[in-house]
């Protein structure tokens, strides 16, 4: 029997916390203001550079002990970009062997994967944005969409079409020429871009991957994003549990505590049995993960955790706010902010409609007892 | 990190798999898929084959005849046989009367009951239900009264599984009028031959028969057919409904029917294809696959804490929501894949074959029975109302 949270995973989570504790955001976004980003508290704990081997800078701790930390930065509400610019842009970038080891593990280089398309569906198989070859290297052209983080990324990660259909990952500087970024604000108090790309002139370096590698790597990246957003909606839901349970026990009419009304009771009831089967995504598919193997079935098992998880995000969030009552719309009032990021959480990395599809699309004959 | 089981732990399921397969009348597992109940001498046998294996109660502490295996070989076994379709143990005396009897009951209980249960000599039945008192049991009327060295037992229980095939019943009856209701309450031991019992039968709604309701009427039985103490029996009656734990989730039988749903769905023509292969298909049955996987990535988690040593609370509540939910859906699809030969009723013989293939009319000819029976999961062993009743009150506070 393998068992249990290591050392290093409490260590971390730990450190984590105490930094959040630090630099409070959802009290930011109850008094109306813009929260902290943290992505450079996270480097300085050494998040960013925790799965690097030892003798590339990092400490060589395993991707199942680094993301039960996201569990302390969904409870904090906190924006780290934690997700786009380590684990999945700076472990896809190392990956492809890149220089800028060095400067992902010190938080200098905050690359952000820039998968989305208008269109495209999720799916970087209907990518339209093209890279054509010439002598200097590459042209590309296209548009990117929400990239998340974009705003202030250093790097984009850029899949492309090249010729015959076959996908290539570029590297780019965020201040390239041609490429332009439209920054917005989401309602969860983070920031993305949008990026044009207008004859960008990408030298034949920063082509890091191409064909099934590139579209592999991509997957893999996305899905490790995946893993750790499960890790952050488990904070994000039982912190949502403990505030409508504290407000139900709380909270007056008829002369007594609504938490006493049975219908309120199996509210509760299935918000809690919601967070315990939330737990369990968040261990799946870090495993998927962790295991490495076959594709197919990591890619398999994250979207089971992803359908399950956007699931348990949508009804406990409605559901908190249904026992709330008119407080919970209210911007002063906590819940509500937890409501919007779980909102995008539902939706970021893939909706449920989305994963239900890629599950069933890589569907395997059931085998008995795994 | 997700539990994973060892390669000894899996050798263990495999070796559970063999003998099964090995063992198992063909006839009798076709009754299991088929949703019906084994006879008695069928289940028996199973029982007395599994007993000379040493399996017969693993549950059990070694000194009665346990298996002394882990919680996760425990729940491995009850895995294997509910995917391979073997008859269930005969779960009122083993799983419910036995362990309040090794706790609470004398030393010559222990020994004329316990072995009798292991080998199914005696076959038990429970008396708890009764019908103004069902979700609140406390509120049960059957009385007993001492008369001399006899109890004198009257009242009526409802619900009763398999009365007509038991030997024996406990009974939880009230035996004084304590002021708060939950304080009256004793268990008594009955042979159902005793004379004063009737067993009537209820037939439910998929034609069978396994309920009944069971009248006592001046019934005596000696005054030492009682478990423990006096008054005590609500306390017994607790313990005696939370040694379900994780079985309850049914996890092995939920994986055996998404299974069979599926290679049925693709015996079973559909717009110039097979139902396995239409879209509403595909969503539905990978909708439930994946609410089966966290559930039993839950169960593992549950294991793995007790194995650590750890209390559980509402996780089992959990478990019985979920497990008999996702089996309520299974129920439900199968009506779907089979479709309007959902509507034959009973084993009629209906000319289902010529059009849905062998084994598909074959569970044409029982799935709306399944579908119908079906609904008991989600009511009997604590509804699921009770069970988050039970989650808000235990594990919430509320």
């Amino acid at each position: 029997m393998m068992n249990g949270a290591s050392e290093t995973q409490d260590m971390l989570a730990q450190a984590v916390e105490q930094m959040l504790d630090r630099h409070p955001s959802a009290q930011s976004l109850c008094e109306g203001k813009a929260k902290p980003d943290l992505w450079a508290q996270v480097a300085e704990i050494g998040l960013t550079a925790a799965e690097f081997p030892e003798d590339r800078g990092g400490l060589g701790v395993p991707f199942a002990d680094i993301v039960p930390a996201l569990q302390k930065i969904g409870r904090a509400l906190a924006t780290t970009y934690l997700t786009e610019f380590a684990i999945m842009g700076g472990w896809l970038a190392d990956a492809c062997a890149t220089t800028l080891t060095e400067e992902i593990a010190s938080g200098e280089a905050r690359i952000a994967l820039a998968f989305g398309e208008q269109g495209s569906g999720g799916d970087i198989g209907f990518t339209a944005t093209s890279a054509v070859q010439s002598e200097a290297g590459w042209t590309i052209d296209g548009r990117k969409s929400v990239v998340v983080g974009g705003d202030r990324a250093t790097h984009l990660l850029v899949p492309a079409m090249i010729a015959g259909g076959e996908l290539a990952l570029f590297l780019l500087p965020a201040d390239m020429p041609g490429l332009t970024a439209h920054e917005f604000a989401l309602y969860d108090g983070s920031f993305a871009a949008d990026f044009d790309l207008q004859g960008v002139k990408a030298p034949a370096a920063s082509l890091l991957a191409r064909g099934t590698k590139a579209a592999d790597l991509v997957e893999m990246a996305l899905d490790r994003g995946r893993a750790a957003m499960c890790h952050e909606a488990v904070g994000l839901l039982e912190r949502v549990q403990e505030i409508t349970l504290d407000y139900v026990k709380m909270r007056k009419q008829f002369g007594q505590a609504i938490g006493s009304f049975q219908t309120m009771q199996h509210r509760m009831a299935d918000m809690y049995m919601d967070v315990e089967l939330a737990r369990s995504c968040a261990e799946m598919a870090t495993d998927a993960i962790k295991a490495g193997g076959e594709p197919d079935e990591r890619m398999r098992t994250v979207s089971a955790a992803m359908v399950s998880i956007c699931d348990y995000a949508r009804r406990v969030g409605q559901s908190a706010v249904q026992a709330h009552g008119g407080i919970a719309l209210t911007q002063e009032y906590l819940v509500g902010h937890y409501f919007k990021r779980l909102t995008m959480v539902e939706r970021y990395l893939g909706n449920a409609e989305q994963h239900l599809e890629r599950y069933i699309a890589l569907a395997a004959e059931p085998s008995p007892l795994s | 990190m997700a539990y994973q089981y060892s390669p000894a732990e899996l050798a263990f399921a495999d070796e559970v798999r063999n003998f099964i397969r090995a063992h198992l009348d063909p006839q009798v597992k076709r009754k299991i898929l088929a949703n019906q109940l084994p006879t008695r001498a069928e289940r028996e046998a199973w029982q007395k084959l599994m007993a000379a294996k040493g399996w017969g109660a693993p549950s059990w502490p070694v000194e009665y005849g346990g298996a002394g295996w882990s919680v996760v070989q425990r729940h491995l076994f009850d895995e294997v046989l509910n995917e391979e379709g073997a008859p269930g143990f005969p779960v009122f005396g083993m799983t419910m009367l036995a362990p309040v009897l090794m706790k609470f009951g004398t030393p010559q209980q222990k020994s004329e009951i316990l072995p009798a249960i292991l080998n199914m000599d005696t076959f038990w039945c429970q008396g708890f239900s009764e019908t103004e008192a069902g979700s609140d049991l406390a509120g049960l009327k059957t009385k007993a009264r001492l008369d001399g060295d006899q109890w004198v037992i009257n009242g009526q229980k409802i619900w009763t599984t398999l009365a007509h095939e038991a030997d024996r019943i406990f009974l939880l009856v009230r035996t004084s009028d304590a002021p708060k209701k939950q304080l009256g309450l004793s268990i008594l031991l009955l042979n159902m031959d005793t004379p004063g019992i009737t067993v009537r039968p209820i037939i439910t709604i998929d034609g069978h028969h396994e309920v009944n309701e069971v009248f006592f009427d001046d019934v005596r039985i000696p005054a030492g057919s009682m478990i423990g103490e006096e008054g005590m029996g609500w306390t017994y009656a607790k313990y005696l409904l939370g040694h379900e734990r994780t079985s309850i989730a049914r996890i092995g039988q939920s994986r055996r029917e998404l299974q069979r749903l599926h290679a049925t769905a693709g015996q079973v023509p559909w717009r110039g294809g097979c139902v396995a292969d239409s879209g509403w298909f595909k969503r539905r049955h990978a909708a439930i696959e994946i609410r089966h996987k966290v559930l039993e990535a839950t169960t593992l988690r549950l294991l793995q804490k007790v194995a650590a040593g750890g209390k559980t609370g509402g996780e089992a509540n959990l478990l019985k929501v979920h497990g008999s939910e996702i089996q309520l859906d299974i129920a439900e699809l199968w009506m779907e894949v089979v479709g309007e030969y959902g509507f034959a009723y009973g084993q009629s013989g209906m000319p289902a074959a010529a059009h849905l293939g062998e084994v598909a009319s074959w569970e044409a000819d029982y799935v709306s029975g399944a579908y119908f029976n079906s609904r008991k999961v989600a009511i009997y062993g604590g509804s699921n109302e009770i069970q988050r009743n039970i989650i808000a009150k235990g594990e919430l506070g509320l």
